[in-house]
């Protein structure tokens, strides 16, 4: 029973070892506005960011996809597999909330296969929360001052043009 | 004696500063269609709204003066310095009924940042702005870059005399061809074949790199607008680091270099006179400056033993300084230029925001003919302390011509750039009262009024108001070059004098 118990608590550290950095990786989960102000030292370590997956994937140089991930107004450069690319549904833009991401991953202020980008290399991927569209604000009365606006520049033109021809006479 | 503007004087001025709004107005026009387009009903019904305000303001302006008389110089440059501030206060209503603004200072501010190609920017939320509202922060780079006056020069709506003067006013130093108004036309004439070229080639790479067919037609004319026009707003909050790819900086590259040269310069090689290119003295300097500029931000980064070297110092490095001298567009984060860059690559940055593009360009900054003149002029004075007291020295450059420096040409170019100089100190104290360290207010300051549009960090929505005022204010006389600013600030102060006198 002791071996036994040994046993399965050596085999749990050892899965837990081999697999964290992908999937048990305990590290502060980050907002990509936190990593670009980062302490340097941290510049190749592993991370946890989570963030809106915007725009759409891109391409990169050498293969993979970039997907570009947003949080508190500050977008970060994740080098992802076309498989994680593909499992964001919803990339963030004027009409849609893109999905939530959380990447761990390795940080790298200048990176060496990416000519000095600041990005991080994703080790896993995973779609936290599905994002959807957004509603649009139609707010009529901005139309009719406009329109309104407009009715009066009009007035004002046609009266612009008779003053000025009837000093012309 | 100073000459005060009369009555008479303040109508005409209104009249043509109601034609500017006008302008403005009749350009929404641009992102109402691409509203329509997305169908973004919202975002339309704000620039039907700023449409209507526009048009409105304008056309009661115009009507202060229903037959303006011919316009003197002194009226241009009230005009200009007047134009611009009240384009930028109709361009910025649109752009405060959007949820990307706290305030309408802050729509302003960017109005005021996009018509003046600065580039600095105190947007929120802009991966989920509509199209419609990028595609007008756009525009404004695009009408800004070439000037307000020009643009109304084009058009000639209503203008009687005084084209030159107006053309002056708005910062350029040069008549390209004989006539202002073929020399306005070959100006559009320039810019619609950089943009039509940029756009195509962007298009191409980013319709590669995965954007889709409108989407790559869009930022494609986005960033060339970006680019050639030096303006720094970039479609994305990332700036060009959300395209992951070197040859969008390429383009880019291309596009800044274009649009920082001079568009005489332009019109001469066009003409086939390439040798100009290299003789001229501005693109001397220019050259001079990129490549020291381009060494010392190299040095820097390589100190951080942090970047690989080859092309990534040519991404971060090179390009950064060719954008610290035009557009803004930024391939590394703010926060890495404090970092990464060292205190040698942070003053090299700082020195090619200062001494920005050439003259007549989309450019801002003090101009690197000026630099080169002052340069020229110090030469002179040791030439002078070494030769004998009978010998007259003299000193020539090139510029479009064989030219003889003489003291009005140095005179010009240094009162010029004694004003930047002051003009960057009152924007260093100002962030330093606020609480900022010394680099980034001096960074930021010089930004704004070289109207690079480069940031350090500092200009945010978050930035205190004061704050705001101090770089709007730099923006503006940075784009006049100061004189047009400095005229109406005269005049101003006269006006307040003369009610203070009449009171007595």
């Amino acid at each position: 029973m002791r071996r036994l118990l040994l046993s399965a608590v050596l085999l749990l550290l050892f899965t837990g070892v081999a697999v964290s950095p992908a999937f048990g990786f305990t590290g502060p989960t980050l907002s990509p506005a936190e990593v670009v102000e980062i302490d340097r030292a941290a510049d190749g370590s592993v991370i946890v960011v989570e963030g809106e997956a915007i725009g759409e994937h891109l391409r990169a140089r050498g293969g993979g996809r970039w997907v570009n991930i947003l949080g508190d107004d500050v977008g970060l450069g994740i080098w992802v597999t076309e498989e994680m690319a593909e499992s964001i549904e919803y990339f963030g833009d004027h009409r849609n909330d893109g999905d939530i991401v959380r990447v761990v991953g390795t940080l790298n202020v200048a990176c060496d296969v990416h000519d000095g980008e600041f990005d991080v290399h994703a080790q896993s991927f995973a779609v936290i929360s599905r994002g959807g569209p957004r509603e649009q604000e139609i707010e009529p009365i901005k139309g009719v001052v406009g329109v309104a606006g407009m009715g009066i520049a009009f007035v004002l033109w046609r009266t612009y043009r008779q003053r000025r021809e009837r000093r012309m006479l | 004696m100073w000459v005060r503007l009369g009555k008479r004087d303040l109508m005409l001025i209104a009249h043509y500063v109601g034609m500017f709004q006008i302008g403005i107005g009749l350009a929404m026009t641009v992102p109402i269609v691409t509203g329509l387009l997305y169908r973004e009903w919202g975002a339309v019904l704000d620039f039907v709204f700023g449409m209507g305000v526009a048009l409105a303001l304008g056309t009661l302006l115009m009507n202060a003066d229903i037959r303006p008389e011919r316009v003197r110089h002194t009226h241009a440059l009230a005009i200009t310095a007047l134009g611009w501030l009240a384009a930028s206060m109709v361009a910025a209503v649109p752009l405060a009924l959007s949820a990307n603004y706290g305030s309408y200072l802050d729509a302003a501010f960017d109005a005021l940042s996009g018509l003046t190609t600065c580039g600095l920017t105190v947007v929120k939320g802009i991966e989920h702005i509509a199209v419609s509202h990028n595609m007008w922060r756009q525009l404004m780079q695009l009408i800004g870059g070439q000037g307000i006056v020009v643009a109304a020069l084009s058009f000639t709506v209503g203008l009687r005399g005084g084209a030159f003067s107006l053309y002056m006013a708005e910062g350029r130093d040069e008549r390209i061809l004989p006539n202002v108004l073929h020399t306005v036309r070959f100006i559009w004439f320039l810019t619609a074949v950089y943009i039509v070229l940029g756009t195509v080639v962007f298009f191409a790479v980013l319709t590669y790199l995965g954007l889709s067919i409108d989407r790559g037609i869009l930022h494609a004319f986005w960033l060339t607008a970006a680019a050639f026009d030096t303006g720094g707003f970039a479609p994305k909050g990332m700036s060009l680091m959300y395209y992951h790819s070197f040859k969008v900086e390429l383009v880019a590259l291309i596009l800044m270099i274009a649009g920082s040269i001079n568009f005489a310069l332009h019109a001469h090689v066009w003409r086939g006179g390439r040798n100009e290119l290299w003789k001229n003295l501005e693109t001397r300097v220019l050259a001079t400056t990129v490549t020291a500029g381009s060494v010392l931000v190299a040095l820097g980064l390589m100190a951080s033993e942090r970047f690989p070297g080859g092309l990534a110092l040519l991404r971060k490095g090179v390009f950064q300084m060719i954008s610290a001298h035009s557009s803004g567009l930024q391939t590394v984060y703010s926060s890495q230029m404090l970092y990464e860059f060292g205190s040698v690559g942070l003053i090299a940055i700082i020195i090619g925001m200062a001494v920005g593009g050439s003259l007549s360009s989309t450019g801002g900054g003090i101009k690197a003919l000026r630099i080169g003149v002052i340069t020229k002029s110090i030469v002179l004075q040791v030439k002078q302390a070494l030769a004998p007291p009978s010998s007259a020295q003299r000193i020539r450059y090139q510029h479009l011509s064989r030219r003889i420096l003489t003291p009005d040409v140095t005179s010009a170019a240094a009162t010029v750039f004694i004003l930047y100089l002051g003009t960057i100190l009152l924007g260093t104290v100002a962030g330093t009262a606020y609480g900022y360290g010394l680099p980034e207010a001096l960074f930021e300051s010089v930004s704004a009024t070289a109207t690079s549009g480069l940031s350090i960090g500092v200009t945010s929505a978050s930035m205190p108001t004061g704050l705001k005022l101090v770089y709007m204010f730099q923006m503006w006389v940075g784009r006049l070059e100061f004189i047009a600013a400095l005229v109406l600030i005269a005049q101003f102060v006269l006006a307040l004098d003369v009610r203070r006198a009449s009171e007595r």
